[in-house]
């Protein structure tokens, strides 16, 4: 695959990164082991965009986090907060939304 | 205590960042590493390969609070505090000489001379912070100098969080702090200054009375205290009483130098000094020891404050 596709395939792909993360953390869980599910998911991102992103997600309220202590090593676990499942809802819709819009362009051409 | 890769990393993202947010960031980034080097399975090399796979340190610390500190960005502070604390602890003290010493050449006063030598230090500290301070900002504001070390960075490049967090401190107050103190008993029991068989002290015999036992305990309060923040680091509690000895020293100091009464005047008679100098150079001195003394009591806060 070319840089340049490459490229708008990452633009395209940003704001599911944000979306797929509060999907998935409706169970609890840490940085390394969501990014690992993504991953299996099919959604591949990186840590220096990750690690960084849960972060800005609990400041914004989305997410809520809670360090654990209980294992041999201490982890911060997230979960997503009643206002990161609104916007699951508004995401989603508005995806849903594109879909059908982009779905109507292939298909028809101009509507 | 063994200092690892990821506890130098961890403090080379995080050192400037205030208090509370840098030990949040400290923890989640040791949790990163961490788990990071257990994927890996644990190979002793892998703890450097994540670290170099993470890249230069001051950049995840940037995108992890998502902003850089005020004026001058985190790559350039540090170089900036060094340069400029080098300049004013060489250059400004060996000006300050020459000029003094070009001042005794040509037969001024001591008075003079001694008033010259401090005005020079006091111009030459603040030129000296200005103009370099002034440099590092045009060249932080205009990338010209933004180094391409996100390619080049590597691990042998971590600061190590144990240098500079005392022992230079300690080392300086345990050399200074008795020199100054023999200093002051050295005045009084061999001064280089005899009249008629007579040796003349630099300052007032009578204050041995009280301020020059108050000064010495003082001292040996500051080293024992120097000790404790090294044992420690700078918690609150030191930072106060920090506080304490600052004060200790500076009220009676100030208040004798402003006062006139700390130069013994017999001393004052045997040069013939205009007493009208020695007031002026005795003011500057008592501002400065005013300066000092702030920044002092002001610095250990701000030590204690970083160290959370």
């Amino acid at each position: 695959m070319d840089e340049l596709t490459q490229q708008h395939l990452q633009e395209l792909r940003r704001g599911t990164v944000v979306l797929a993360s509060l999907l998935t953390l409706r169970t609890p869980g840490y940085g390394y082991g969501l990014l690992e599910s993504l991953a299996a998911a099919g959604i591949a991102v990186d840590g220096n965009t990750l690690y960084p992103l849960l972060r800005r997600l609990e400041k914004q309220g989305l997410l809520t986090s809670e360090w654990n202590t209980e294992d041999a090593r201490p982890r911060k676990f997230y979960r997503t907060s009643a206002e990161g499942e609104r916007l699951i809802d508004a995401l989603l819709t508005d995806w849903h939304e594109i879909d059908a819009a982009l779905g109507r362009l292939t298909d028809g051409g101009t509507r | 205590m063994t200092t690892t890769l990821t506890d130098r990393y961890v403090h080379a993202a995080t050192r400037w960042m205030p208090g509370r947010v840098r030990h949040e960031v400290e923890a989640e980034l040791r949790e990163r590493i961490e788990d990071t080097v257990e994927a890996q399975g644990g190979r002793p090399e892998a703890e450097r390969e994540a670290l170099e796979i993470l890249g230069d340190p001051l950049r995840i610390g940037v995108e992890y609070i998502g902003r850089e500190p005020a004026l001058l960005g985190p790559r350039m502070f540090f170089p900036w505090l060094r340069l400029t604390a080098l300049l004013v602890v060489t250059v400004a003290p060996i000006v300050a000489a020459i000029t003094m010493t070009v001042g005794a050449f040509e037969g001024d006063s001591v008075g003079a001379i001694i008033g010259g030598g401090v005005w020079t230090l006091l111009e030459m500290v603040v030129h000296l912070v200005f103009w370099t301070t002034l440099v590092f900002v045009v060249l932080d504001w205009t990338g010209i100098s933004a180094p391409s070390d996100a390619d080049t960075w590597s691990v042998d490049q971590l600061p190590d969080p144990r240098a500079g967090t005392g022992l230079g401190d300690l080392v300086a107050a345990g050399v200074f702090l008795p020199f100054f103190a023999a200093l002051l008993v050295w005045q009084h029991v061999s001064p280089p200054f005899v009249e008629d068989g007579d040796r003349l002290a630099v300052l007032d015999p009578d204050l041995w009375s009280w301020y020059l036992p108050l000064v010495l305990v003082t001292l040996a309060l500051e080293l024992a205290h120097a000790v404790w923040v090294y044992r420690r680091g700078w918690t609150w509690p030191a930072a106060w009483a920090n506080l304490g000895l600052t004060l200790l020293f500076a009220v009676p100091t100030i208040a004798l130098l402003l006062d006139g009464s700390i130069v013994n005047p017999e001393l004052v008679a045997h040069f013939d000094w205009d007493p009208a100098v020695v007031e002026q150079v005795l003011r500057g001195i008592a501002v400065g020891v005013g300066l000092v003394s702030a920044w002092e009591a002001f610095d250990g806060f701000r030590k204690a404050q970083a160290a959370g």
